[in-house]
C-alpha cells in the first residue's frame, strides 16, 4: 500500500516536468516599414515557435529568406544588403511571458513578454505586450512591436534613407498546438 | 520515506536549473534544399547575358551607352562625345523563363531573345552545384541597303549559360556561345562561329562588385581584323537601380555585335567607356500570404 502512495507521489512531484507544451510550424511575422516614399511589407509563414505552458517560456525562430515581398528586386536586397541571410540565416527570440497570469479557463488574456530577440547576428532584448486565446486544445497569441534597425546593426546606405524606415514594425501571429 | 517523498519533489525544482536548454529543439524542422540566389546584380554580367533571370511580373528597362574609345584624347573628351545606345527591356513570363527585346544604333538592330533556366544551384538536401541556363536571340539590322534582303539581315545566338556562385563575393559563368549569320561579308568567314562567353564578379562590398567578361572566338572563324571583347567594369546598386560602369572594347550590345564585331584593341587603346542603368518596375505583384 506504502508503495502505491509513493507512486501517485512521485507522479505528482515529477508531472511539471513533462507539462504541457504547445508548438507551430506555421507561426506568422510581417514587417511593415513606412518610409517617405516607400511602403515595405513582407509576410513569412514558416515561424517555428514552442511555448512551455507551465513555466512561461517561449521561443521562435524564423528563416530570414521564407520573408516573401511584393517586389522580388527587395527580397533580394532584403537577403543579400539588409539581413545578410547566407551569414545569419535565421532570426530568434527566447524569452519568458512575463506575468504568471492564471490563464486556465478558454478567454482571451493580455499577458507582457519579455526576452532576447537576435536579428543578423545581433542581441537585442525586447519587451511587448501579447494577446493570447487560450482554447481546450490551442494556444493563440499575437504580438507586435517596433525595432530599430540600427540596433541590430542593419546599415540604411543614404542613397535609399528616405526608402527604407529606421523603425519597422513587427507583428508576430501564432497558432500553437498540443506538443506531444 | 519522508525523505524520500522530499528527494523527488526536489527533481522539477533542479530541472529548472538547466536553463541553457532550447525548447526549440523539440521540434523536429523539415529540412528542404535551399536555392543559391543572386549570383549575379543582374541579367548582364557587363554585355553577356547572365544566368540571373528578371523575377516572374517584372520589367526591367535597360538604357545602355557606349562611348568613343579613349584614343579620341581630350578633343573628344575621351570618347564621350561619341555614344552609341541600346535601349532594352525585359521581363519575366515565369520564374525560370524571361524575354526581352532591344534596338541598338549600331547598324540600327533590333534584337530579341529568350532565357530559360532549369538547373537551380541549392545548397543544404539534395544540394546541386551549378545553375544552368539557355539563351536563345536573334538580331536584326535594319540599314538601308538594297542588296539585303530580309533573311540576310538576321542573325541568330544560342547559348548555354553555366554559372556557380562560389562564395558570397565570388560568382563565375561559362556560357558556351553559337552564333549564327546569314550573310557574311566575305567568304572566308564562316557563317557559323563557335565561342565561348568567360564572365565573372566578385564583390567588394554589398552594393558594389568588380565584374569582368571576355568573349574568345575560335581562331580562323571571324575576319581577322576582329578581336576578342574584353570588359571590365562596377555594378552599383541603388534600391531599385543597378548601374553599371565599364570599360570594354566591344562597341556593340547585342551578341553577334559585341562576340564576332569587335575591331577596337586594348593594347592600341581602343577601349571605351560604357554603362548600362537597368530600373525594374514590378508590374504584376505576387500574392503575399494574408497575415
Amino acid at each position: 500500500m506504502k508503495n502505491w502512495g509513493l507512486l501517485i507521489g512521485v507522479l505528482i512531484t515529477l508531472s511539471p516536468l513533462y507539462g504541457q507544451k504547445y508548438y507551430t510550424q506555421k507561426g506568422k511575422i510581417i514587417f511593415t516599414s513606412e518610409a517617405i516614399f516607400e511602403q515595405i511589407e513582407a509576410v513569412t509563414n514558416q515561424v517555428v515557435a514552442v511555448w512551455d505552458w507551465e513555466n512561461g517560456q517561449f521561443e521562435f525562430s524564423v528563416p530570414i529568406k521564407s520573408f516573401a515581398f511584393e517586389k522580388a528586386l527587395m527580397q533580394t536586397h532584403f537577403n543579400e544588403n539588409y539581413l545578410e541571410s547566407d551569414l545569419y540565416p535565421k532570426a530568434y527570440f527566447k524569452g519568458q511571458v512575463m506575468k504568471k497570469t492564471l490563464l486556465a479557463s478558454p478567454n482571451h488574456y493580455r499577458i507582457g513578454v519579455t526576452g532576447d530577440l537576435t536579428i543578423h547576428g545581433v542581441t537585442q532584448s525586447i519587451s511587448t505586450d501579447a494577446i493570447v486565446e487560450v482554447l481546450p486544445t490551442r494556444l493563440i497569441g499575437e504580438a507586435s512591436f517596433s525595432i530599430a534597425v540600427a540596433d541590430y546593426q542593419i546599415e540604411i546606405p543614404w542613397i535609399v534613407r528616405e526608402k527604407v524606415a529606421k523603425v519597422v514594425d513587427i507583428a508576430v501571429k501564432i497558432d500553437c498546438e498540443p506538443l506531444k | 520515506m519522508r525523505l524520500v517523498f522530499l528527494l523527488v519533489a526536489i527533481i522539477p525544482l533542479l530541472g529548472k536549473a538547466q536553463e541553457e536548454f532550447s525548447l526549440l529543439s523539440l521540434v523536429q524542422e523539415e529540412s528542404k534544399p535551399e536555392m543559391v540566389e543572386a549570383t549575379f546584380k543582374t541579367t548582364r554580367i557587363i554585355n553577356l547575358p547572365s544566368i540571373e533571370q528578371t523575377p516572374a511580373g517584372v520589367l526591367d528597362v535597360k538604357i545602355s551607352h557606349r562611348f568613343g574609345t579613349l584614343q579620341g584624347g581630350p578633343y573628344d573628351l575621351f570618347g564621350l562625345d561619341n555614344a552609341s545606345i541600346r535601349i532594352g527591356a525585359e521581363y519575366g513570363i515565369h520564374p525560370n523563363l524571361m524575354i526581352g527585346l532591344g534596338r541598338s544604333g549600331y547598324e540600327k538592330t533590333y534584337d530579341g531573345y529568350l532565357k530559360y533556366k532549369w538547373l537551380h544551384q541549392s545548397k543544404g538536401v539534395n544540394a546541386f552545384p551549378f545553375s544552368m541556363a539557355a539563351f536563345i536571340g536573334t538580331s536584326l539590322n535594319t540599314l538601308k541597303n538594297d542588296n539585303w534582303d530580309f533573311t540576310d539581315r538576321a542573325t541568330f545566338v544560342f547559348q548555354m549559360i553555366l554559372a556557380r556562385k562560389f562564395s558570397k563575393q565570388l560568382s563565375i559563368q561559362l556560357s558556351p556561345t553559337l552564333i549564327h549569320r546569314n550573310l557574311v561579308a566575305t567568304a572566308a568567314e564562316k557563317n557559323t562561329v563557335p565561342a565561348l562567353g568567360i564572365g565573372g564578379r566578385f564583390k567588394l562590398s554589398n552594393r558594389v562588385s568588380l565584374n569582368l567578361e571576355y568573349t574568345p572566338v575560335l581562331n580562323n572563324f571571324i575576319n581577322e581584323r576582329y578581336v576578342n571583347s574584353f570588359s571590365v567594369g562596377l555594378d552599383i546598386e541603388t534600391g531599385g537601380h543597378v548601374f553599371q560602369l565599364h570599360f570594354t572594347n566591344a562597341v556593340a550590345m547585342m551578341e553577334k555585335g559585341y562576340f564576332t564585331e569587335t575591331y577596337d584593341n586594348w593594347r592600341d587603346g581602343g577601349v571605351r567607356f560604357g554603362f548600362n542603368i537597368a530600373r525594374v518596375f514590378t508590374l504584376k505583384k505576387p500574392k503575399l500570404e494574408d497575415f
